[in-house]
């Protein structure tokens, strides 16, 4: 119970306390922010331990929220959810270890690793929730933390560009994501993501529109094609940014709930050919951008893009081979991808730029860095002894004996072979680009190899990766067989063994082509290079996903005035105009809904004099108060419907209203004759018949259809409120005679205690403009 | 104002009020009264006050601080409430029976303080805002009449 | 008695419609004084039975509730009433602290000036 609390919530409390501290004691900054990881680390690790004594099935924790609303807030703890909270956990306290060398004295320290740690929590949020609404919200709150982390440099416009494409991408996919919740909830009566993945044949149940909708939510967070246009411009982040949300975080959380829903929706038809050709676009259209990149971040970027339509494309196929590679290449590309992020924002510290053109055999001047990168792109690439190797293995493997859609079987080993090749390909680039070749220009600074500290995050995760590599063992027992079990669904114990000699076979072969041709294409990259810039250079007047969504905010931010400016003139008395005739109108339409049958109207009888008299009294005043012209006689007549309106109180057996009426009545009068002894006289603006003829119009309109309804409401006494209750408890147990002041000071004392500090809140507002900003306004003014 | 008899009468109605709207308080949980009423009833007798003695000036006589008191109401209010929370839930009114010299069986309803407090809510929010627009004056003068 | 109360309550309602629709500050604070009164109306009206007794419990032992008139819509606009003052109050503070800057209370002269 309570280290589930602690890992999802502490990062939030810390979040909240590191700006207050953060900018006064600038270098205790980083290590407050470290807190959270290591404080979420170790409430992981006291939560594994809960777990495998549990017996590694799926742990509900759940606390109580809005409990009349059916909503709780309710913690997963699978194999699943478990190695995706060490990921998360982990990468963040590498990331605040490598911010701390990389961040510059000046920047705003607190706002910085606020929102990191907050993006944290939510993460952690995304990947603990069970209830489909907190999975959500945990969702959106991500969207929001990195809106805020990609353009923390918020004087730059790129960065502002950046960030609201991305919030905007992902929110709204969010949103189409919750649009599918909804109508898998409604389909299945069931919003719990535990027992939705122990009900059998949910996918049955699901419309296609809901899975869609769902699937909506992934592909955008996961920046697949065409998705994927939010990612580049979120480079404009800094660089331990992009490493911890395009690393493990951010854009896995698309592939987290892919995961997540496998066993839920896996068996849904549309499942194979809509997350596989996802999966397969993406890889392959990342991979082709990434080798016409020449920022290295860009270049990461998209082979972000391409990797994670890798992930997709192995949960796309299925099956229990797909899913443990999935599983494993989560780690590995978090690992290196992380590691190369990292590698090169010290390249950009180092020399000043990222642009590959400016980098001249940098091998040369930071043979350390040189090294780290070259193992982390091995990696991916699928070299062995690196973790990559056996992923990119497991895949090949896969494509032959596809779980999927079988139509199109024979195809799957040639598309995932050029997948391969082109990943191969864009991964040498990264390498070849700074550190091998010359320059076209020169870099701002020289460069050499930083600090060990700076080189220590890095370095802890390419050893991770060549870890994984060599001694698979060491995660797959602990993390990728319960992961891989849960998200097949959490029958049964997986029984596999990973290792990096299968023998010679198809996938070695697969391999060897790959490794071989992506050289060969390297060799003449000049070649490839010419065929791409001429296919672009087709297509620039073609449409695309960048100009889509250009388009569509052009036309939301500058098409909509004429609209705007229609409906939000200023003028306050049309909206008030507006804001009366709709009501009368519904009132209209409430009274021909009734049915203008017999016996819904009211007899004309049952007058009293006294009744009568009062009623025709109130309204001459009121009357009165619209017509006279001067503010004395309106005021007058407004107090006598007011002191008319007090006796109408008596005659409806109202008491304590009547006393009240009285004395506000007072009250009031001596306010407006202070208030108009200031205002001048009303001086009546002559105004066309025309307009008097429409405003009068509108206000006896509005007075008709509420006499109307009025007159219906008080003729149907079916409505029974709960004042029997009030009535038959009133003196036994509030010991009240008066009822009317029982329910104000007891039964209802919470609206009462409302409604005086509405008072309170009046009075002070008075107090402040009046005697406050008046008297400022008057030394401003220097009488 | 100039006459005598109305100067003469005033104090004595001011009493006359503030007791009547005393007994209302007490009284506002078998007849009608209660906090809110009785605290206009309070509120409006203190305003005719001034306004009989003298309308320009009568107001400096009652320009006691209104902010606070009425915050103080309010705090009371709310502690009432907090009190409940002893008892089970915030806001839960319970009675008290208490045999005191000379007068006998007294009942106490926790719901009397929370009224006392909407009571002196009332009273100052009503008298701080008559006092304001008294007191702005010499600032709203400056506008053209 | 029907008739007549919901009459007067339309008349209200037109009188302050009316007003509030009008160019002066005063006149809408006005206005919105009487739209004021006519929804309380409105409310205590709807609680109201023909021959019921005021809400103020008459025997001490097992009353009949259906005797007396709804006390709920009483206790709520008792609070309306006074909260009512208060938003009238306040309201003509900024009318005045909106004349003392425009020097003038007709609204469409201040959107004017504003520009």
């Amino acid at each position: 119970m309570e280290s589930i609390s602690v890992a999802v919530f502490f990062p939030f409390a810390v979040a909240v306390a590191v700006p207050y501290f953060a900018n006064r004691h600038r270098s205790i900054a980083a290590w407050m922010a470290m807190l959270a990881p290591v404080v979420s680390l170790w409430a992981l690790v006291l939560l594994y331990g809960e777990w495998s004594a549990a017996g590694r099935g799926a742990l509900l924790y759940s606390f109580s929220w809005v409990p009349s609303a059916g909503l709780d807030v309710s913690f997963l703890v699978d194999g699943l959810s478990i190695m995706w909270g060490f990921l998360v956990a982990g990468v963040a306290f590498l990331i605040v270890l490598y911010s701390n060398f990389y961040l510059h004295e000046h920047e705003d320290l607190g706002r910085y690793y606020g929102w990191l740690i907050a993006f944290m929590g939510s993460m952690m949020g995304v990947v603990f929730a069970d209830h489909l609404l907190t999975l959500f919200i945990s969702w959106e709150l991500t969207s929001v933390t990195s809106f805020f982390l990609i353009g923390f440099w918020s004087d730059r416009e790129a960065a502002l560009y950046g960030s609201q494409k991305a919030l905007l991408i992902t929110g709204g996919g969010g949103l189409a994501m919750l649009a599918g919740f909804l109508l898998l909830g409604q389909a299945t009566g069931e919003w719990h993501l535990s027992k939705l993945i122990a009900m059998s044949g949910v996918a049955g149940k699901v419309s296609l529109a809901a899975f869609v909708l769902i699937i909506l939510g992934a592909a955008t967070k996961s920046a697949q094609w065409p998705f994927h246009i939010w990612l580049p411009n979120a480079m404009e982040a800094p660089t331990p940014i992009s490493a911890f949300l395009h690393s493990a975080t951010m854009v896995k959380a698309g592939i987290y709930l892919l995961s997540r829903f496998y066993p839920i929706l896996g068996e849904h038809p549309a499942w194979g050919y809509i997350v596989i050709g996802l999966g397969m676009t993406t890889m392959i259209a990342g991979g082709l951008l990434s080798l016409r990149a020449y920022d290295l971040k860009a270049i990461l970027a998209y082979g972000t893009i391409s990797q994670l339509g890798l992930i997709v494309t192995f949960l796309g196929y299925g099956g229990q081979e797909a899913i443990i590679g999935s599983t494993l290449h989560l780690y590995n590309h978090a690992a290196a991808k992380a590691a190369m992020f990292m590698i090169v924002g010290i390249i950009d510290h180092e020399t000043g730029t990222r642009d590959v053109r400016l980098l001249d055999h940098l091998a040369r001047r930071m043979p350390r860095a040189h090294i780290l990168a070259v193992l982390a792109a091995i990696s991916l690439i699928g070299v062995p002894p690196m973790g990559g190797f056996l992923t990119k293995e497991m895949l090949y493997g896969v494509s032959i004996h596809p779980g999927g859609p079988g139509e199109w079987a024979a195809f799957w080993p040639w598309l995932t072979l050029a997948a391969g090749i082109i990943t191969a390909l864009y991964h040498l680039r990264f390498l070849g680009a700074p550190f091998w070749t010359p320059a076209e220009g020169t870099s701002p600074k020289p460069g050499h190899d930083p600090s060990t500290g700076f080189l220590a995050a890095p370095a802890i995760l390419v050893a991770l990766a060549i870890a994984f590599g060599v001694a698979p063992g060491l995660i797959e027992g602990t993390f990728v067989a319960p992961a891989a079990e849960a998200t097949l669904g959490g029958g049964g114990h997986l029984e596999f063994h990973l290792a990096l000699w299968h023998g010679v076979n198809q996938p070695l072969v697969m391999s060897i082509i790959t490794v071989a041709a992506a050289g060969f294409l390297y060799w003449k990259l000049d070649w490839v290079s010419g065929i791409l810039d001429a296919v672009a250079e087709m297509w620039k007047k073609g449409p695309g996903p960048n100009k889509a969504y250009d388009g569509a905010i052009f036309i939301l931010k500058e098409r909509t005035w004429p609209l705007l400016l229609s409906l939000q003139d200023g003028n306050l008395r049309r909206y008030l105009r507006w804001s009366m005739t709709v009501p009368a109108l519904l009132l209209l339409a409430a009274a021909l809904w009734l049915d203008w049958g017999e016996g819904i109207w009211p007899a004309f009888s049952g007058a009293t004099f006294i009744g009568a008299s009062v009623c025709i009294l109130i309204s001459i005043s009121a009357l009165a108060t619209a017509l006279f012209p001067g503010r004395l006689p309106a005021i007058l007549a407004l107090g006598t419907a007011g002191y008319a309106i007090a006796s109408l109180y008596v005659v409806l057996k109202a008491p304590d209203l009547a006393l009240t009426q009285i004395m506000i009545e007072s009250a009031s009068i001596i306010l407006f004759l202070l208030a108009f002894w200031f205002l001048p006289e009303i001086k009546i603006i002559p105004k066309p018949l025309s307009r008097r003829a429409r405003d009068w119009g509108i206000a006896i309109f509005l007075g008709a259809s509420s006499a109307a309804g009025m007159a219906l409401a008080m003729n149907s006494h079916n409505l029974r409120t709960i004042a029997d209750y009030f009535f038959l408890t009133s003196k036994p147990i509030a010991g009240f005679q008066n009822v009317v002041n029982a329910i104000i000071v007891d039964y209802r004392g919470y609206d009462t205690l409302g409604e005086i500090t509405v008072l309170v809140i009046s009075g002070v507002a008075i107090h402040a403009m009046l005697r406050i900003v008046g008297t400022m306004q008057d030394e401003g003014e220097g009488h | 104002m100039r006459s005598l008899i109305l100067r003469t009468i005033a104090p004595i109605v001011l009493h006359l009020t503030l007791i009547f709207s005393l007994f209302l308080l007490l009284y506002g949980h078998n007849q009608p009264g209660g906090g809110f009423i009785a605290g206009l009833m309070t509120a409006v007798g203190i305003v005719l006050q001034w306004v009989t003695f003298d309308a320009d000036d009568g107001w400096h006589r009652y320009n006691w601080p209104w902010d606070r008191i009425f915050s103080y109401g309010l705090a009371l209010s709310a502690c009432v409430g907090l009190f409940g929370l002893l008892s089970g839930y915030f806001l839960k009114g319970s009675a008290y029976e208490f045999n005191l010299p000379f007068i006998g069986e007294v009942e106490v309803l926790t719901a009397f303080f929370f009224d006392v407090g909407v009571y002196a809510v009332v009273v100052a929010v009503l008298l701080s805002i008559l006092t304001t627009f008294c007191d702005r004056r010499a600032v709203i003068r400056g506008a053209p009449k | 008695m029907i008739w007549f109360l919901s009459i007067t309550i339309g008349v209200l309602v037109t009188a302050g419609a009316y007003l509030a629709m009008q160019r002066r500050l005063i006149q809408m604070v006005l206005g919105f004084s009487l739209l004021s009164h006519a929804t309380n109306l409105m409310i205590v009206a709807s609680g109201w039975v023909g021959d019921g007794f005021s809400p103020i419990l008459r025997s001490y032992k097992a009353p009949d509730p259906a005797t007396y008139v709804d006390p709920l819509p009483q206790a709520m606009v008792l609070t309306a009433i006074v909260i009512s003052f208060a938003v009238t109050a306040f309201l003509l503070v900024i009318a005045l602290m909106a004349y003392r800057s425009f020097e003038t209370d007709d609204i469409d002269e201040m959107r004017r000036l504003k520009g």
